[in-house]
This record gives structure tokens, sequence and C-alpha cells, in this order.
């Protein structure tokens, strides 16, 4: 009961969050990139709910902007990465033999070393640039996606439907996409849907460390770190920025939470 | 299966993971980058650069500029580190993973001291409030960006204690400085907590215990979360099973039937999460040790990034990949020797 409540609390920090990230442009009260140096380190008041940072930049009006941003950044570095995890796993389970071997043994390799730290060292060769973060997430990411389908597909295809499919003269490709994929791509769903606060979270500290987007860009890491420096004076201008990726991506484990709970009866309790 | 053959067989499983952690690397040095672009500067004429490409054997094929690689790894050449004034990639780990494994440890110490009576106590109260705070608490843990709460934590305990002129905690680096120079350490292990308490140097001890608290508290708190959550659901779960309730119907206080019989069978999977969370310890390091200004192998890494030093980079991940690897190895060997069943199965 009390679980449920809290996942209604997720969903609705979610839904506010989208909510904002969409509107952005009508609901924030000030440009989020345009300097006013008049108004520099304001604090929290009625004209800048949030404050501003060093560069007077309104810092409400540069959170939804920021929201924006990392939400897309997090959706695609999932939707890509299911893609593809999906796509591999799901041809190496059905093909079976050296293929499923070759492929496991291949995200054996990713599991060696921490998500943020594997995309640290892809990163390093892509470059300081938004497609650079979300391609090396992606790279991070999309073997766990691989492992689950792979698991879910060997479990599938000795069932009856996959043998009548076949008996029928159905080719590889259609089985795999038609028959199997439907009756075991829920786990991965879920575990996407768990993973987006995950992602928001590790894409935040690659920018923190400089990674992704250009300084001065509106994403919530990125905030953090270009404001480090003057937290002691005017603690408003990391306070909120930060407070934003926490809350974005509670909200979002909260929901994931939930799912799975729904969903898995036997982590109910 | 006797634990000995299980350990071996689990070791020998471990150099196919390292192989294909330097085929990764080698990818990413050899053919998304030129390798060559670490040799050289502006200055480079043709003729040298010439002499480099050959002298190194990029000119060779894949495979056998592969074989090189890993000759080269494996005899303890990791190429030179541009952002650490182009010294030897081991070199910078010898001197810098020290302070790295020192944060670490104690702060993986802090997630296990602190992670696990959290999970008991949510267990045992269950559905109280005790229950529903600790449960957000590590809910908000495992959603904390860590750097951000670095910066907090030295907003509250150094600056604002300093302002209300209470004892504040430093902010920055392992030890004072002027504690060092006044108590010189010898140094033995590189920890400078071990070091310090075995030469009875105190006053070095005590300036690195306050420099070590604030950066491990929040290295520690995305681990702590997750180790209260599996702590708390294993322990329902054994609380649950038929042995207890007749221990409980024996009349034996509650405290004896949790800590004296059903920790010992909760505790057991909370083992493999320690594993996880050395994973998220080692991925914090470098936020919180650039938080910290900490001299580890983190900072190093942030730094090479910036300065696109790739044999820094690499050199950090291979090491953050072997670290990993074997804490997962110890864990599963432990759980192996706690769980018997696991040996046969």
């Amino acid at each position: 009961m009390r679980k449920s409540l809290l996942t209604m609390v997720g969903l609705v920090i979610v839904a506010a969050v989208c909510f904002l990230a969409l509107f952005a442009p009508y609901i924030a009260p000030y440009d989020p990139s345009l300097p006013n140096f008049s108004q520099k380190f304001q604090p929290p008041s009625f004209r800048h709910l949030l404050g501003t940072d060093q560069y007077g930049l309104d810092i409400f009006s540069r959170i939804l902007f920021a929201f924006r941003l990392d939400l897309v950044i997090a959706v695609s570095v999932v939707f890509i990465g299911v893609l593809i995890g999906v796509l591999l796993g799901a041809f190496a389970g059905y093909q079976g033999g050296k293929t499923d071997e070759a492929l496991m043994r291949l995200t054996d390799i990713f599991f060696a070393v921490p998500a943020l730290i594997l995309a640290l060292a892809v990163a390093a060769v892509l470059g300081r640039t938004l497609t650079g973060l979300v391609i090396a997430l992606v790279i991070s990411w999309w073997p766990s996606y691989a492992r689950l389908i792979r698991g879910e597909v060997l479990s599938q295809k000795e069932k009856l439907y996959v043998e009548a499919a076949r008996a029928a003269g159905s080719g590889k490709g259609r089985i795999i996409l038609r028959h199997i994929l439907p009756n075991s791509i829920y786990p991965v769903l879920i575990n996407a849907t768990l993973d987006l606060g995950g992602v928001i979270l590790t894409a935040a500290g690659l920018s923190f460390l400089g990674f992704g987007v250009q300084p001065g860009t509106p994403e919530l890491g990125r905030m953090v770190a270009d404001s480090a420096s003057y937290v002691f004076d005017y603690p408003w201008v990391i306070a909120f920025s930060g407070l934003a990726i926490l809350i974005i991506s509670l909200g979002l484990n909260l929901v994931g939470d939930g799912l799975r709970d729904v969903l898995d009866p036997r982590l109910r309790r | 299966m006797k634990l000995r053959y299980y350990i071996t067989r689990r070791f020998l499983l471990l150099i196919p993971v390292l192989l294909g952690l330097t085929v990764f690397t080698f990818t990413i040095t050899h053919i998304f980058t030129n390798p060559v672009s670490a040799y050289t500067t502006d200055k480079t004429n043709p003729q040298q650069l010439q002499q480099i490409i050959h002298g190194y054997g990029f000119d060779q094929p894949i495979p056998v500029q592969y074989y090189y690689y890993l000759v080269n790894l494996l005899s303890g050449n990791w190429g030179f580190s541009r952002s650490m004034a182009s010294e030897p990639v081991l070199t910078v780990i010898r001197t810098l993973f020290p302070a790295t494994a020192e944060l670490a440890i104690v702060s993986i110490v802090i997630q296990i001291a602190i992670g696990i009576p959290l999970g008991i106590l949510s267990a045992v109260r269950k559905d109280t409030w005790t229950d529903h705070i600790t449960r957000i608490l590590a809910m908000i843990g495992v959603s904390m960006p860590v750097f951000w709460l670095g910066l907090l934590l030295q907003y509250l305990f150094s600056f604002q204690f300093h302002v209300w002129g209470l004892p504040y905690l430093p902010t920055t680096g392992r030890v004072d400085s002027f504690v060092l120079s006044a108590h010189p350490l010898h140094q033995i292990t590189g920890l400078y907590l071990l070091d310090s308490l075995l030469t009875l140097n105190f006053p070095v001890f005590t300036s690195s215990l306050s420099s070590i608290i604030l950066p491990a508290i929040a290295l520690a708190f995305t681990g702590l979360g997750l180790i209260s959550r599996i702590m708390r659901s294993s322990m329902l779960e054994v609380l649950r099973q038929d042995y207890i309730t007749l221990a409980k119907s024996k009349g034996l206080p509650q405290r004896i039937v949790v800590y004296r019989h059903a920790l010992k069978n909760a505790i057991i999977p909370t083992l493999t999460i320690i594993g996880i969370s050395v994973g998220y310890t080692l991925a914090g390091a470098p936020l919180v040790e650039v938080v910290f200004s900490w001299p580890g192998v983190g900072r190093w890494a942030a730094a090479a990034i910036q300065s696109l030093d790739i044999n820094g980079i690499m050199g950090f991940t291979i090491l953050i990949g072997i670290v990993f690897v074997l804490t997962n190895l110890a864990v599963d060997v432990a759980y192996a020797f706690m769980n018997p069943r696991i040996r046969f199965g």
C-alpha cells in the first residue's frame, strides 16, 4: 500500500518534469542563455524564483531547458541501447552456437568495467560533444539488454508456437521479430525504464567532468560544474540544479521500482 | 567441487574477460584514434614521423600491432601520461592509486557499517515509520548525484561550520600539509590512515581521518542505499522461515532470534551486492575526487580527459577493470565459502 503511494509520488514527479520540459519555452520567464551581468548572483526571489548564476542567468529557466536536454539524452540512450541490444541479443539467442558464445563473451567485457568509466573511455575518442556523450552511454548500456533478451529468447525458442511458425515456413527474421520478440520483450522494457534514472545520473556525472555538452549549455550536470566554484558565497547557484538531478532520477527510480513490483510479485512484500 | 577448484576455475575465467578489455582499449587507441598522435607534437618533422611509425610498429597489420600492445601491457609498458608531465602510466598509477584505494575502502566500510544495521532495523520494524524513512533514504541514495552531494557537504560541514564557529572539516586533499611537514610520514602502504597508525604518527592520523570523512561519505551514499535495501529484503525473507518461527515460539527474545539465528542466513545475499557497490564506488571516484581535490587516480582520469591524454584514460580503464573484476572474484569466493550450495551446484 505504502509502496504504491511511493510509485504514485514517482509518477507525479515524472509527469511534472515532462510537462515542464515540454512547455519550457512557454513557462520559462527568462532566456536560458542570454547573460545579464547586472543581475548576477541574485538570491531566490519572486523575480528570479531560484536565483541567478554568475552570468545573471535565471536558474529556474535554465533548469526547465536542462530538463528537456537531459530527458532527451536519457530517452535516446535507452531507446538506441534497447534497439541494438534486443536485435543482437535476440539473434544470438535464436541462432545459438558460436554466434551466441561470441556475443556473450563480447558483453562480458562491458561488465568488467562500471558504466560511467566505460563511457569515459569511449567518450575520450568521440570528443566533447552531445552526440559523443549519447554514443558513449549507448555503448555502455546495450550489453545488459542484449543479455536479458537472449535469456528470454532461449526459453521461448523451444516452445511449440515457434516450431509451428517454423513448420509453416516462416523465415528466421520473421520468427524472431513477429513471434518471439512480442513474447519476450517485457523484461527488457521494464529494465529500460529502471535504467532511465541511472542514465540521467551518469550523463550528469560525465558532463560534470567536462564531457558532452559545451560549458554554458543548460544541462544539469554542466550547470553544477560551471557554478561549483561559487558555492561558498552563493550556495543557490548549485543547490537547485543538483536538486533537479536528484528529483528527476528519484522520480524515474520510484516509477521503475513500482513497475518491477507489479510485474514481479516475488519482490512484493 | 572443492573450494580450491572453484577458486581456480573462477580465476581462469577472468583471463578472457581481461583480454577482452585489452581488445576494447586497443580498438579505442589503435583503430578509432591515431596511436601515433601520442608520440608527436606539432614540431615533429615528417622524417621523425616515419621513424615513430616504423619504430613503434604502427605500419604493421592490426593483429601484429595488438600482439605488441599486449606484450607491452604485460611487460609493464603502459605508455606515458601526457596529463601527468609525461610520466609512465604505471608510475602514475603506483603514486596515485593508494589515495583512491584508501578512499574507496573507507567508503565501503561506511556502507557496510551503516547499510547492514539499517537494513536489519528496517526489516524488523517493517511498515513502521523507521522502515519508511529508511527505504526513502535508500531510494534517495541511489538517485543522488554524488558530485553535488560532495559540494553540499563541503558547504555545510566546512564552510558553514566555520562561519558558525563550530569545529569544521577540511575540504581538499588527503592531509593538512602543515601537519605533514611537521610530522613527516614514513610511507609503508601508501594508505595514510594505516601508515600513520603503524608508525604511531597520531597528528597525521587525525588530520587524514578528518580529511577523508566528507569524501568517503559522499562516495558511500549510493552503495549505502543499495546495501540497506538488499539487507532488508533478505532479512524479511529469512524471518518468514519455519526455523525462525520455531525460535520465536521457544520464547527466545527477538534480539537473539534476529542476530543469532536470522542474520547468518540473511547476510549472504547482501554479500553479492557488495560487489556491485564496489562498482558504484569506483565509478563515483572520479567525481568525488574532483570535488574534494583528492590526489587519486580518479582525479587523474578527469584531468586526462580534459587534455585528451588517451594513454592515461586507457590505463585508468584497465586498472579499474582489474580492480573491479578481482573484487567480484573475492566476493564470489566469499559467497561460495559461506554458502556451500553454490560450490556443489
